[in-house]
């Protein structure tokens, strides 16, 4: 079932000096097995709007129904809410608590009251996903581990609880172009075997260009667009007014100026560049 | 903890807000010595009415500064219910079982109930108008003398002021923890008090080992550019008295007066003869 947002509004201290409005009117309808992309600049709403989708902001304008819970109940069932919709925020290594990587990673399902074999089960097939060795980790300290390997096992830790949804909240924040390309390919994995529904948020328009399938723009508070990933070169210049760049792939579909030219992602358009040159010649 | 106003800056254009922090800090000073040392009602009523007349000067909304009262709230039951039942001496009112809650009793909760709020009105009414830097300096620049005593202030103004600015950060940081956390189906509000306990170490481990990789990367920087305390620094902002600087002064001199009038005559007028 999908997630529907609808004229969601939200602000930060409300009534002090400090009062900011972070969400003004917004409506949003994340579809299964949607790859769908947030960009945005700094303060444009992007994370506020992800927090409503698991109840850890509480809804004060508007309505959400997230997998037909609807959040605008007097009581809505967030453990459900949050068995479905699993979050990956901001540096996740930071959230990394217990002594060992395996106790961290069964600190989901432990919450989900699953028994001792359910949660190794459920903890082993979450530090593989997340391209780790299980054998090899399971008992090492997540404090002494690399920065990579402490993302991973953050995001196993939120992977084992199995949700139907993920969320990720720059994922790739801080790592080099390879790890970069390792967390895309690792959420593509992600995608494929346990969570359908993606929402990824990023400023890296990229990334985002060359993984997700449709993309939403927010910009103060607001949706500017929402579109097919294909259909980007349609808002090059709306997005450069947002203060927001152009996917290089695009940038260079438009300096080539040929209408045979298509594609967004990078193979996409060697292909298509490759197949105009071979009809050309 | 986001509806406790107790501590935090109120940004304002007004006289108070203007003040030389030196100023507001003697003044402070000198209200709580005022508040402490008055004893009769009516000396705590002219303390009121300086108090309510600084909020306005302030510019402050009535709203906040009683939200500041809020942490303070069980508090103030507590010693005021206390008061209430074990207050032995005066005119008995109502007496059941081992309890005798007499006129007096009453009265002297009263007063103490009136003493604490204006003590947390007052001390919040410095934060509401002053910023922490502001107040560091003023803090450093009062204890000046301390200077020759071998006491190196600049040092201890330096790590107050740090401690004030990674406030919101720690603030921050314990919010996103718990969120993390409650994605992952963490539940803080259930359970007995040793399982409520329990169920805060997710959030106290993280919290601890980024404050002290923040404390660490703090101390590189610090080091990366040479701060020496050694070295005599100037500053930015130098702290500087104006006219209504000693008009403020001379306003906190008042208290004194008030102290005086208050031990002198007020305490002999005898409000609960004078109410019947």
């Amino acid at each position: 079932m999908p997630i529907v947002v609808k004229n969601l509004s939200y602000t930060y201290m409300k009534g002090t000096p400090y009062e900011k409005q972070a969400l003004n009117d917004v409506s949003l309808t994340i579809n299964d097995g949607d790859f769908l992309g947030i960009i945005g600049a700094t303060g444009s709403g992007k994370s506020t709007f992800v927090r409503h989708l698991n109840g850890l902001i509480k809804l004060t304008q508007g309505s959400i129904i997230a997998d037909g819970i609807d959040l605008s109940a007097k009581k809505p069932d967030l453990k459900l809410l949050r068995r479905k919709i699993g979050m990956v925020f901001q540096y996740p290594e930071s959230q990394l608590f217990a002594e060992t990587v395996f106790k961290d990673v069964c600190y989901g399902p432990k919450n989900m009251k699953k028994s001792a074999e359910e949660c190794e089960a459920l903890a082993h097939e979450a530090i593989e996903l997340a391209g780790l060795d299980f054998e090899a980790f399971k008992d090492r300290s997540p404090f002494e581990l690399s920065g990579g390997e402490k993302r991973r096992v953050a995001i196993a830790g939120v992977i084992a609880c199995k949700p139907e949804y993920l969320v990720l909240d720059e994922p790739s924040a801080g790592l080099d172009p390879k790890g970069k390309d390792e967390m895309y390919n690792l959420v593509l994995k992600i995608k494929a075997s346990t969570s359908h529904t993606v929402v990824i948020i990023s400023h890296d328009i990229d990334e985002i260009a060359e993984y997700a399938d449709r993309i939403a723009v927010f910009d103060d508070g607001r949706i500017y667009a929402d579109f097919k990933t294909a259909d980007i070169g349609q808002y090059a210049d709306g997005l450069k007014e947002r203060g927001l760049d152009v996917p290089v792939t695009v940038k260079l579909r438009n300096a080539l100026k040929l209408s045979e030219i298509t594609g967004v992602r990078q193979n996409e358009l060697i292909e298509s560049i490759l197949k105009y040159y071979k009809t050309s010649k | 903890m986001k509806d406790v106003t107790f501590g935090q800056y109120y940004p304002a254009d007004s006289i108070v807000h203007r003040l030389d922090p030196r100023t507001k800090l003697l003044f402070t000073f000198f209200y709580i010595v005022a508040i402490f040392f008055i004893k009769s009602p009516l000396g705590y009523a002219g303390v009121a009415v300086y108090a309510v007349a600084i909020i306005f000067a302030a510019r402050i909304p009535v709203r906040t500064v009683l939200k500041s009262l809020k942490a303070v709230i069980f508090l103030l039951l507590f010693t005021m219910i206390l008061n209430v039942f074990f207050y032995k001496d005066g005119e008995v009112l109502i007496e059941f079982w081992k309890i005798k809650i007499t006129v007096e009793g009453l009265f002297f909760s009263f007063t103490m109930a009136l003493r604490l709020i204006l003590l947390v009105m007052g001390t919040s009414l410095l934060t509401f108008t002053t910023t922490p830097t502001a107040l560091t300096d003023a803090i450093e620049g009062l204890l000046k003398p301390l200077k020759y005593i071998g006491i190196n202030v600049h040092d201890l103004a330096v790590i107050m002021s740090i401690a004030l600015r990674f406030i919101p950060s720690i603030q921050e940081e314990t919010e996103k923890i718990i969120s993390a956390q409650k994605a992952r189906g963490a539940e803080f509000d259930t359970g007995n008090i040793f399982k409520k306990a329990k169920a805060m170490l997710p959030i106290l481990i993280p919290l601890f080992i980024s404050s002290f990789r923040r404390a660490d990367e703090l101390a590189l920087a610090l080091d990366a550019r040479c701060y020496n305390l050694s070295d005599k620094r100037t500053k930015m902002k130098i702290l500087k008295y104006k006219k209504t600087d000693f008009a403020a002064l001379f306003y906190a001199l008042l208290f004194v007066g008030l102290i005086v009038a208050d031990r002198i005559f007020l305490v002999n007028i005898d409000i609960i003869g004078l109410l019947r």
